[in-house]
């Protein structure tokens, strides 16, 4: 190290331990209380804001504001305290079929689309909102930020290598917002959210199913380590402490509202992007599961119903041309002015060796929606 | 001004890494031992092989970039993970592409702007436009050309930032893409 800089490494050093002693024992927003940002909050706040403008453009964010609204009337009745300098919690809809959710630690919640069609019903979210909810309340982002300063601080005052780290610093700030928490960060998160999912009124009993969906979600998916609940503790032991938390209460309080009704009506826009998103993603269990849901809304949904056929010619099973083939002709005596399902039955016929069929399907497809974009294939699959 | 910046010398990199003696200047035909043979324009330069990938660019690879790409049919797609087979259509292998594209959460506000057959070294295939954003703001547009023979994907990719670089270097992608040809019948692996 060349001597000229020697006083100012031992300088950085000495800052990084003086920083180091910053505490991780943060109380949480309180509501009577006027909490102010701390410096390095604010700084995670700000980075919070980056990350939401780039989820935000991502074109992965779902454009579905009464669906976001009905969630934030979730958190409402969730009563979480009060966010510093009147900031206010915001749910957010990702179009992504896998299960996760996560809070940014300036109160911004996002929740996967696959999550949503996952769970049964609001008290199940509620347990979710609840969480994630806590976890922005109890600024585990900041105290995650603050153990890894102090950890890092301890190692750069014996290798004297700060240069840099401000850098590092910020990355831990992001990381610790949507990467997932300590054990015991999300064994608190797991506490505050069952507590307020019991004083808004909701079934207890729900948050248990809602990690037993998740952890059979989790075998079917083979996730390794679903971020959201994955293994900050592992899942059967959180279902077990849920279970305990459940004893504990009254037998009158063992009970309360699922808002199951609500939760499908409200929602059913969620399970129609999550379908299109899972069969884009090949994840085709999912696709049946979230038409399965949209079809107990609105029977005969043509729109799921093709998705459905469509999985199924992708997938190509055993029985599933012909399963597709008797939907789609179903849907075309239906509604015989349904483009796509002409096409998807042409493509289905085509692929089960019914050329006649097909030309014909394929005919009818390009009567009605001359300008395809993909009229250029469509027309080299009509043979004579 | 400051991207455009990073871009350049970010692409100035593998020069400066000791590969410039493996870099080699287009305008006279390549046989690669992946079994094609393609041409680049004279102010491109090449190399035959990193990470197994052919690669050319001009001015730097962030700036414009060739890669093509001879990938095992058997292996999944990188985001929706389907196994392609040799059963399926060029339409039908778009599909799968497409798919896969939508699902990769790197190609931010991804638009597909064409899906059309097209013929790779006289084998059917198809060829996809698309555009899409970066994390970090970039404006990329990409063309790929993509066609199954004797059991591997063959994928002929192009990228290039969609201000100015793009529309300027397409015609030297176009112009590789029209000389390459499969070479011999290779054994799947």
């Amino acid at each position: 190290m060349p001597a000229h800089r020697i006083p100012s490494a031992i300088a950085c050093a000495m800052l990084v331990l003086l920083s180091g002693c910053m505490s991780t024992d943060l109380t949480p927003y309180q509501a009577d209380s006027a909490n102010a940002l701390e410096p390095d909050e604010q700084r995670l706040w700000a980075r919070s804001l980056e990350e939401e403008n780039v989820l935000d453009q991502s074109g992965f964010r779902a454009s579905l504001p009464a669906c976001e609204a009905y969630l934030n009337r979730i958190v409402a009745r969730l009563k979480p305290d009060p966010l510093p300098n009147g900031t206010t919690y915001h749910v957010r809809i990702l179009i992504d079929p896998t299960i996760n959710a996560f809070a940014l630690p300036n109160g911004v919640v996002y929740v996967h689309s696959g999550l949503i069609t996952q769970l049964e019903n609001e008290a199940q979210l509620a347990t979710v909102l609840g969480h994630e909810l806590t976890h922005t309340t109890h600024r585990h982002g900041l105290k995650s930020l603050r153990k890894a300063k102090n950890a890092s601080a301890f190692y750069a005052s014996i290798t004297v290598g700060t240069y840099g780290l401000g850098a590092f610093i910020g990355g831990i700030g992001a990381t610790a917002s949507i990467s997932g928490y300590s054990q015991d960060l999300e064994r608190d998160a797991d506490q505050g959210g069952f507590d307020h999912m019991i004083a808004a009124g909701y079934d207890p009993r729900e948050s248990v199913k809602t990690f037993v969906i998740l952890r059979d979600e989790a075998k079917r998916s083979n996730i390794k380590e679903p971020f959201f609940f994955g293994s900050h503790p592992r899942l059967e032991e959180r279902i077990a402490s849920f279970n305990a938390l459940i004893q504990a209460l009254p037998e009158a309080r063992r009970a309360g509202d699922t808002e199951t009704v609500a939760y499908n009506r409200e929602l059913l826009p969620v399970f129609k992007l999550d379908a299109e998103a899972a069969l884009q993603a090949g994840d085709f269990e999912q696709v049946r599961i979230s038409v399965a849901r949209i079809i107990a809304q609105t029977p005969g949904d043509a729109s799921a119903r093709l998705l459905l056929a469509e999985s199924l010619r992708k997938r190509n099973g055993p029985g599933d041309l012909k399963t597709a083939r008797d939907s789609l002709e179903s849907i075309t005596h239906d509604d015989p002015s349904l483009a796509a399902a002409w096409r998807e039955l042409g493509l289905v016929q085509m692929k089960s060796g019914a050329q006649a069929e097909s030309n014909r399907c394929f005919a009818r497809y390009l009567e009605l929606s001359p300008q395809a974009a993909d009229r250029v294939y469509i027309e080299s699959f009509i043979k004579p | 001004m400051k991207k455009i910046l990073i871009l350049v010398f970010s692409g100035l990199l593998p020069f400066l890494g000791g590969c410039v003696a493996t870099w080699t200047q287009g305008g006279a035909d390549f046989t690669s031992s992946q079994n094609y043979r393609l041409r680049m324009p004279p102010d491109w330069i090449y190399h035959p092989n990193i990470n197994g990938n052919f690669i050319a660019t001009k001015d730097g690879i962030f700036l414009q970039q060739i890669i093509v790409r001879k990938i095992p049919l058997a292996t999944p797609l990188e985001n929706n993970h389907r196994v392609l087979s040799a059963s399926l259509s060029p339409f039908e292998i778009a599909e799968a592409v497409t798919d896969d594209l939508k699902s990769d959460r790197t190609l931010l506000r991804l638009v597909i702007k064409e899906n059309l057959p097209a013929k790779i070294g006289g084998v059917p295939g198809f060829k996809l436009v698309f555009d899409y954003h970066t994390a970090d703001g970039m404006h990329l547009n990409s063309v790929r050309y993509v066609c199954v023979h004797a059991g591997y994907l063959y994928v002929l990719i192009f990228t290039a930032p969609t201000r100015h670089y793009f529309e300027h270097d397409l015609p030297g992608y176009e112009e590789m893409v029209r000389s390459f040809v499969f070479t011999a019948a290779p054994k799947p692996e």
